[in-house]
C-alpha cells in the first residue's frame, strides 16, 4: 500500500516534465536527451524510494517492537493433553467475599463478559492467601473445565481428583504469575478418561471491580 | 416418685419412636391409595369419595368379586367338561340376586363420579353374563326346568302383591320419593331376578321384562336417575366451591404480612406463631402449596361432575398472582427492615426459601420475578451488594461449567433411558400391535395393569424432574404429565455436595449468595434432581380422576405450583388412566452433577 502511494507522487514530477514539453515545441534530439533524463531520474527515484520503503519498514519494526514490550502480558496457557491445548490469554483473580469464608482462586482464558470464544479453560479453587504473589512456593487443589469448542464435549477434573497447580513465580514487571500443572486423570461425558500430562500458566493477575 | 416418672416417660419415648420411624411409610401411603399393580393386580381401584358413601360401597363391591370370579370358574370348568346337571343351582340364584343388587349399586357409583364404577361393573358382568348364560341352560336341562318351574309356580301367586307393590312405586314416584320407590322396585326385582338368569326368552320377557323391569325398574330409574345426579352434582359443586374458597383464605392469612413486616420487622403466621420475613416467605410457600392442591381438587372433581363454568384455571392464576404478589412484598419488606447485621443471613435465607419453592413452579417462574426485589433488596444493603458481587464473580464460572457439563453427561446417560412418558400410548412390535400403558382403561384394571406391566417391568426410562413431597418423606415424586407420574427414592450424594459445597464457598456459616447458589445448594441438600435414570420396578394403574380429587395438600408437588393436571389431548374422563411407575434409581442429575446411585 505505502509502495503504491510513493508510486503515485513520483509520476506527478515525470508527467510534468513530458507535458511541459509538448507544451513548449522541443527538437527530437531535444526529446531524446529529456527523455533520457527522465529515465535516469526514474531509476534514482526508485532507487530513493525503495531506501525509503525499507527505512520505513525497519522503523515500523522497531516501533512494533517498543510497543509489544510496552503491553502488559495477556498470559497463556499450555496443556498437555490429545491435541495439546495452548490458550493466548490467561488471568488470575482472586476474588474475597471478605465475610470470614475462604477466598476463592479463579484461573480463566477468557473474558466471560465477551462473546465466547474457544477454547474455554476455568481453573477453579479456593484459598486463605488474599493476593496472587503470595500464593508462590504453593500448590493448590482446583476443579478445570476445558470447552475446546463451542458443541463439543467438554473435559473436565473428576470430584476425585482434581488438579493440582504448583506456583512457582511471580513476575513483578509483567504482573504475572507462574505455575504449572501435574499430571492428572481428566474425564469427558462419556466417562472416557483424558490424560492431562502437565501444563504451564502464566496468567495475568487481574482484580475485578466489585 | 422417680420410678413413676421413668415408667411414664418409656412408653412415650417408644410411642414417639414408632410413630417417627412410621412416618415416612405414613407420608407415602397418603399419596399411593390402594390400586392395582403389578405386584397386586387384583387390587381395588381406589375411591375418591366425593360423595362420602361412596368409599364404603366400592369397598364393598370389591370384596363380593372374589366369591362370583369362583363360581363363573366353576361354572366354566363344569360346563366344559359337560357337566351341567351338576350346576350349583341355589348357588346360582342367590348369586344372580347379589349380582342385580351389585349392579344396582354400580349404577349409583357411576352417579357419584366414582371411577372405580367402570372396573366394578366390567367385573360383574363377566359373572353375570356367565350365571345367565349358564343359568339358560341349565333351566333347559330336566333338573333346572323343574328348578325354574317352582319359582315360575311362585311368581304366578305372587302377582296380585307385586301388582300392588308396582301401584305403590308409582305412588311414591308421584309422591317425589323416588329413592322409597327405588328401595321397593329393588326389593321386587331380587325376588324374581332368578327368571333373568334361568328363564327362556319368552319366560323372561313374560316375567321380567314386561311384568317388572320396563314398568317398574326403569320408571323408577327414569326419575331417580336425574335426581341422584342432581343431589350429587350439587354436593359436588358444593365441593368444589369449598376448595375455591381455599383462594380466600390464603390471601386473608397473607394480606397483612408484608405490611406488619415493613412496619414491625416481625409478623404473627399462624395461630401462636409469628416470625421474621423468612418465616413468613416460607408461611405462604406452604399456604400457596396446600391451596394450589384444594385447586387441583376443585378441578379434577369439576372434571368429574361435568360442573362447567367454574373457571379453576382462572382462580389458579389468581392464586398464582396473588402470591407472588405477597412474597414480592415480604421480600421488599425486608429489604425495608432488616438491620445491616442480619442484612446478609435474611438474604441468604430469602435465596434458599425461593430457590426451593422456584422449584416447584414452571419454568423459573418465581425466580425470574423475585429477581427485582432481590435487587432493590441490594440497593438498601450496600455493604452486602459489594459481598454478593464478589461472590457471583466468584461462583457463576464454575456453577455455569460444572452445568454444561453435568447436561452433557446427562445428555450422554439419557441416550439408553428413554423418557416415561414415552411408553404411555406407544405401541408392541407383536402382530397385531398391543399399546403398552393405553391413555383409557378398555379392559378390567386388572388384565390392563398386568399385560402393561409384563411389557415394561425392568425396563430403564428416565424422568425429570424428581421433587421432594417433604424433607421428612423418602418419596421423590416425577410431576404427573402425558397420563403418568413418577414415584422413585432420591439418594443422598454426600461426595457429590461436598465438592459443589467448596466450589461454591458455602458453610454453616457462610451461606450462597446468589440465587444460583441457593439453588444449587438448597436441591443438592433436599435430593431434588433434574433427570432420574432407572428401571421400573412396579406399574400402579390409578384412575385420573380419582388420583387428583382425593390429591392430599402433602403431595401438591405432583403439579407444578400454579399449573392443573390437564391432559394435552382430551378431556378426563371416567375411564382415563394415571400411570403411576416406580422407578429403582440408577442415577440422578442434579443441575451440577450426576450421583451414580451404585456408588454411593
Amino acid at each position: 500500500m505505502k509502495n503504491i502511494i510513493c508510486c503515485r507522487w513520483l509520476s506527478l514530477p515525470i508527467g510534468s516534465l513530458v507535458l511541459l514539453c509538448i507544451c513548449v515545441g522541443c527538437s527530437k534530439e531535444k526529446l531524446d536527451e529529456l527523455a533520457s533524463n527522465v529515465k535516469k531520474k526514474s531509476a534514482e527515484l526508485a532507487s530513493s524510494t525503495e531506501a525509503i520503503a525499507e527505512k520505513a519498514k525497519a522503523a515500523s519494526q522497531s516501533a512494533v517492537q517498543t510497543v509489544k514490550e510496552n503491553l502488559p502480558s495477556s498470559g497463556s496457557m499450555a496443556l498437555q493433553i490429545t491435541p495439546p491445548l495452548e490458550t493466548s490469554s490467561a488471568e488470575i483473580e482472586i476474588i474475597s467475599v471478605d465475610d470470614g469464608r475462604l477466598n476463592v482462586v479463579q484461573i480463566l482464558s477468557y473474558n466471560p463478559q465477551n462473546s465466547p470464544s474457544y477454547p474455554r479453560v476455568l481453573l477453579h479453587g479456593t484459598t486463605t492467601e488474599l493476593s496472587a504473589d503470595t500464593l508462590v512456593g504453593k500448590s493448590l487443589s482446583m476443579d478445570l473445565f476445558i470447552q475446546t469448542t463451542a458443541s463439543g464435549p467438554m473435559i473436565a477434573s473428576t470430584l476425585e481428583a482434581p488438579v493440582v497447580i504448583q506456583f512457582s513465580r511471580f513476575n513483578t514487571d509483567k504482573n504475572t504469575l507462574e505455575g504449572t500443572l501435574n499430571n492428572a486423570t481428566l474425564v469427558q461425558p462419556d466417562n472416557q478418561p483424558v490424560s492431562l500430562s502437565g501444563g504451564t500458566i502464566t496468567a495475568l493477575v487481574t482484580k475485578g471491580k466489585n | 416418685m422417680k420410678c413413676s416418672a421413668t415408667s411414664l416417660c418409656k412408653p412415650i419415648a417408644v410411642i414417639t419412636f414408632v410413630l417417627l420411624t412410621l412416618l415416612p411409610l405414613i407420608l407415602t401411603i397418603q399419596l399411593a391409595n390402594a390400586n392395582p399393580s403389578a405386584k397386586e393386580p387384583m387390587a381395588p381401584l381406589a375411591a375418591h369419595g366425593t360423595i362420602p358413601e361412596a368409599k364404603q360401597m366400592v369397598s364393598s363391591l370389591y370384596s363380593k368379586m372374589p366369591a362370583w370370579d369362583k363360581l363363573t370358574d366353576q361354572l366354566i370348568q363344569l360346563a366344559n367338561s359337560g357337566k351341567m346337571e351338576r350346576f350349583p343351582a341355589r348357588e346360582m340364584a342367590a348369586a344372580a340376586e347379589q349380582l342385580f343388587i351389585a349392579r344396582r349399586d354400580i349404577l349409583h357409583l357411576q352417579l357419584m363420579g366414582e371411577p372405580a364404577a367402570v372396573d366394578l361393573m366390567r367385573r360383574l358382568d363377566y359373572s353375570r353374563g356367565h350365571v345367565i348364560h349358564y343359568g339358560r341352560q341349565y333351566g333347559q336341562t330336566q333338573l333346572g326346568n323343574a328348578f325354574k318351574q317352582k319359582y315360575i309356580k311362585q311368581f304366578q301367586k305372587d302377582a296380585p302383591r307385586w301388582a300392588k307393590q308396582q301401584q305403590q312405586v308409582v305412588s311414591l314416584i308421584e309422591a317425589g320419593n323416588f329413592e322409597q320407590a327405588n328401595s321397593l322396585a329393588e326389593k321386587m326385582g331380587t325376588e324374581r331376578v332368578m327368571i333373568e338368569a334361568f328363564g327362556s326368552l319368552q319366560e323372561r320377557d313374560t316375567y321380567w321384562d314386561r311384568s317388572f323391569d320396563i314398568p317398574t325398574m326403569a320408571l323408577s330409574d327414569s326419575r331417580l336417575t336425574p335426581f341422584r345426579s342432581k343431589k350429587y352434582r350439587e354436593m359436588a359443586q358444593q365441593r368444589v366451591t369449598e376448595q375455591l374458597a381455599t383462594i380466600d383464605a390464603f390471601e386473608e392469612a397473607t394480606s397483612q404480612l408484608a405490611n406488619n413486616l415493613k412496619t414491625a420487622g416481625s409478623t404473627s403466621l399462624s395461630e401462636g406463631q409469628s416470625g421474621g420475613p423468612v418465616e413468613a416467605f416460607k408461611f405462604v410457600g406452604d399456604q400457596w402449596s396446600k391451596t394450589h392442591a384444594a385447586l387441583i381438587r376443585a378441578f379434577a372433581i369439576s372434571n368429574t361432575f361435568r360442573l362447567r363454568d367454574q373457571n379453576v384455571a382462572e382462580h389458579s392464576q389468581r392464586l398464582h398472582a396473588a402470591a407472588k404478589s405477597v412474597l414480592l412484598g415480604i421480600i421488599d419488606a425486608a429489604a425495608d427492615s432488616t438491620t445491616e447485621d442480619s442484612a446478609m443471613q435474611v438474604y441468604a435465607q430469602l435465596l434458599a426459601e425461593i430457590a426451593t419453592l422456584d422449584r416447584r413452579c414452571k419454568g423459573s417462574d418465581l425466580a425470574t420475578s423475585c429477581r427485582p426485589s432481590l435487587d432493590r433488596y441490594l440497593t438498601r444493603h450496600s455493604t452486602l451488594a459489594d459481598k454478593v458481587k464478589a461472590y457471583e464473580r466468584g461462583t457463576s464460572e464454575v456453577l455455569r461449567m460444572r452445568r454444561e457439563f453435568t447436561q452433557q453427561r446427562a445428555k450422554y446417560l439419557l441416550q439408553s433411558f428413554p423418557t416415561v412418558t414415552s411408553l404411555v400410548d406407544s405401541k408392541t412390535d407383536s402382530t397385531p400391535p398391543m399399546i403398552i400403558a393405553p391413555k383409557e382403561l378398555g379392559l378390567t384394571a386388572a388384565k390392563t395393569v398386568l399385560s402393561t406391566s409384563e411389557q415394561i417391568l425392568n425396563r430403564t426410562v428416565s424422568c425429570s424432574p424428581v421433587l421432594r413431597i417433604t424433607p421428612a418423606s423418602p418419596v421423590g415424586i416425577g410431576p404427573f404429565r402425558d397420563h403418568c407420574y413418577v414415584n422413585t427414592t432420591p439418594v443422598a450424594a454426600a461426595k457429590e455436595r461436598e465438592s459443589l459445597q467448596k466450589s461454591l464457598v458455602v458453610s454453616a456459616d457462610h451461606p450462597a449468595l446468589t440465587l444460583e447458589a441457593a439453588d444449587a445448594m438448597t436441591s443438592a441438600e433436599s435430593l431434588e434432581y433434574l433427570n432420574v435414570g432407572g428401571s421400573l420396578a412396579n406399574v400402579h394403574l390409578e384412575a385420573y380422576q380419582t388420583r387428583f380429587v382425593s390429591l392430599p395438600d402433602v403431595a401438591s408437588v405432583i403439579c407444578p405450583l400454579g399449573t392443573l393436571p390437564v391432559l394435552s389431548d382430551r378431556a378426563g374422563s371416567e375411564q382415563t388412566i394415571c400411570w403411576r411407575f416406580d422407578l429403582t434409581p440408577q442415577w440422578f442429575q442434579h443441575k451440577y452433577f450426576i450421583v451414580n446411585v451404585n456408588a454411593q
